[in-house]
C-alpha cells in the first residue's frame, strides 16, 4: 500500500512547523544592569591665598611652596606623621612664600591650595595642572607651581607608603583613589585623594596696583 | 538573537558616550593674594631736627647724640611710639636726649633729634636707608639714628641703631604690638618712627647766628 504522500507532508510541516513556533516561544527576552563608575568631580578643601604680602613692584615674582604637607593637610592615612616629612620630594616648608615680590620672603607662610579628586575607590586617575592662558594677559602672570598629589595605596596606614608626589605644570600625574584598606590615621575617604597647589606670581611691567585685591586661575583636568 | 546583539551594540554606544563625563576637563580654579599698601615716610610735624652750636669756622664739626633706647639719648617712647620695658627706655625724653658734641661745636644748647614716620603694611619689614650729603652751601650732613624695631607682642619692641653707613631692616609694628604694659609707649600698628641725630661738616667759613637748611634723603623700601 502506497503511503498517502499528501498527508506525510503534511505530516512532515506540521512537526517542522510545531519546531519553529516552539523555538519562536523560548526566545524570550531578559533584561541586565550594567552600572558605569562613579563621575570622577574635583572639590576645593582649602583656598589658594597668598595673603597680603604681595608688593606692587614690576619685573619681580613670589612664589609659594606647597609641597611637604602634613598627612592630615591631605587626608592621608601616611603615618610618618610630622609636617614636613610626609614623602614630599623638597624640604620647602608648605605655604612658605619666597621672592623679591613678597614681603617677608623665607620667612612668611601663606595657604596653599587644597583640592579633592571624587570618583571610584582604588582606580587610578591622570590629573593635570596647567596655567590658564586666559589669566595670563593682565598685570602679572600666575603659574600653579609647586605642589604634589596624594597616590594611596589601598593598606593601612605605613610611613611613605602614601607619597605626596611633586606635580609638574602641564604634565600628567596618576594618582591611586583611597580604597581597600586605606583608612583611620588622617580621615582618609573612600574615592578621594587630595593634591595641593602652590604658585609664582611673576609681575609684569608697569607693576600692580597698592592695596588691591587680585584673583590668580589655573585649569584642573582629572581622568580616569 | 540578532535583537540581542543590537542590545549590546547599543551598550557599549551607550559606554562610550558616558566615558565623557568620567573626566574633568580644563576647570578653572581660582585663588587670591592682595598687593601691601605703599611704604612711606613723613617728617612727624614739629619734631624738624635742628643742630645746634656749629661754629663758622671752615672745618667745624657738630655731632648730637645718636638716639637709642638704651642710652638716655633718647627722645622717649611716647614719642617714638614703642614700648620697652628696659629702665634706660624712658617714656618722656633721656637726659642727653639731643646733647652735642664736636671739634668746632658749642655744646650747651641741646640739638632736637628728628623724628620720621614710616607708614606700612603691618609687620612688614622695611629697609632703611640715610645716605649722607654732599657739601651743600658749605654743609654736609651724615646720620646716625635708630628706628622702631617692633616684636609682634606686648612690649619688648627696640629702636636699632643705624648710621649713613649701611642701611637697616626693622619690623612695622603689628595689631599684636598695640598691646602694651602701663608706662609704656603706644604702638601703632603699620608703623615705626625713626630718629635721627647724626654730623654735620662745614668746609667753608659761615656766618654767625644764620640758620643754615641742608635737605637730606631718607629711603624706605620693602
Amino acid at each position: 500500500m502506497q503511503p498517502n504522500k499528501t498527508k506525510l507532508a503534511l505530516q512532515i510541516g506540521t512537526v517542522i512547523l510545531g519546531a519553529a513556533c516552539a523555538s519562536s516561544v523560548l526566545a524570550t527576552t531578559m533584561t541586565m544592569t550594567v552600572n558605569t563608575i562613579s563621575d570622577v568631580t574635583v572639590g576645593t578643601v582649602q583656598d589658594l591665598e597668598f595673603g597680603t604680602n604681595i608688593l606692587t613692584d614690576e619685573l619681580v615674582s613670589c612664589s609659594m611652596g606647597a609641597l611637604v604637607p602634613a598627612p592630615a593637610d591631605v587626608f592621608s592615612d601616611d603615618t610618618t606623621g610630622a609636617a614636613g616629612t610626609t614623602t614630599g620630594t623638597s624640604g620647602t616648608a608648605f605655604g612658605l612664600l619666597n621672592g623679591a615680590g613678597c614681603i617677608g620672603s623665607g620667612t612668611t607662610i601663606a595657604q596653599p591650595g587644597i583640592y579633592s579628586i571624587s570618583g571610584e575607590p582604588t582606580l587610578d586617575v591622570n590629573l593635570t595642572v596647567n596655567n590658564d592662558p586666559a589669566a595670563q594677559d593682565g598685570p602679572y602672570d600666575f603659574s600653579p607651581t609647586g605642589g604634589c598629589g596624594v597616590d594611596h595605596d589601598g593598606s593601612a596606614g605605613t610611613a611613605g607608603t602614601d607619597p605626596c608626589n611633586a606635580i609638574t605644570v602641564g604634565a600628567p600625574i596618576v594618582l591611586t583613589l583611597a580604597g581597600g584598606s586605606d583608612s583611620g590615621v588622617a580621615a582618609t575617604v573612600f574615592g578621594q585623594t587630595h593634591f595641593t597647589v602652590g604658585g609664582t606670581i611673576s609681575v609684569q611691567a608697569g607693576g600692580l596696583s597698592s592695596d588691591t585685591d587680585y584673583v590668580p586661575r589655573f585649569l584642573v583636568s582629572v581622568i580616569y | 538573537m540578532s535583537i540581542k546583539l543590537h542590545k549590546i551594540a547599543a551598550g557599549f554606544a551607550l559606554l562610550t558616550f558616558c566615558s565623557g563625563a568620567l573626566a574633568v576637563t580644563d576647570q578653572p580654579i581660582t585663588g587670591t593674594f592682595k598687593t601691601i599698601k605703599e611704604v612711606s615716610v613723613t617728617q612727624v610735624v614739629g619734631e624738624e631736627m635742628i643742630f645746634n652750636g656749629l661754629q663758622p669756622a671752615s672745618g667745624s664739626i657738630c655731632t648730637m647724640a645718636q638716639p637709642s633706647n638704651l642710652t638716655t639719648a633718647w627722645p622717649g617712647e611716647t614719642k617714638m611710639k614703642l614700648s620697652n620695658t628696659v629702665a634706660s627706655s624712658t617714656l618722656g625724653a633721656g637726659a642727653t636726649n639731643g646733647a652735642m658734641s664736636g671739634a668746632g661745636c658749642s655744646t650747651s644748647t641741646p640739638g632736637v633729634p628728628g623724628i620720621y614716620e614710616i607708614d606700612g603694611a603691618e609687620g612688614a619689614n622695611v629697609t632703611i636707608d640715610v645716605p649722607g650729603t654732599a657739601f651743600i652751601g658749605g654743609i654736609k650732613y651724615e646720620a646716625t639714628g635708630c628706628a622702631g624695631d617692633y616684636n609682634a607682642a606686648a612690649d619688648g619692641d627696640n629702636c636699632t641703631g643705624f648710621t649713613f653707613a649701611a642701611s637697616q631692616t626693622v619690623k612695622l609694628a603689628s595689631v599684636s604690638d598695640e598691646t602694651v604694659s602701663a608706662g609704656q609707649g603706644q604702638p601703632e600698628s603699620g608703623i615705626s618712627r625713626i630718629a635721627l641725630g647724626g654730623t654735620v661738616t662745614s668746609n667753608i667759613g659761615l656766618t654767625a647766628a644764620q640758620a643754615y637748611s641742608l635737605d637730606f634723603e631718607i629711603n624706605v623700601v620693602y
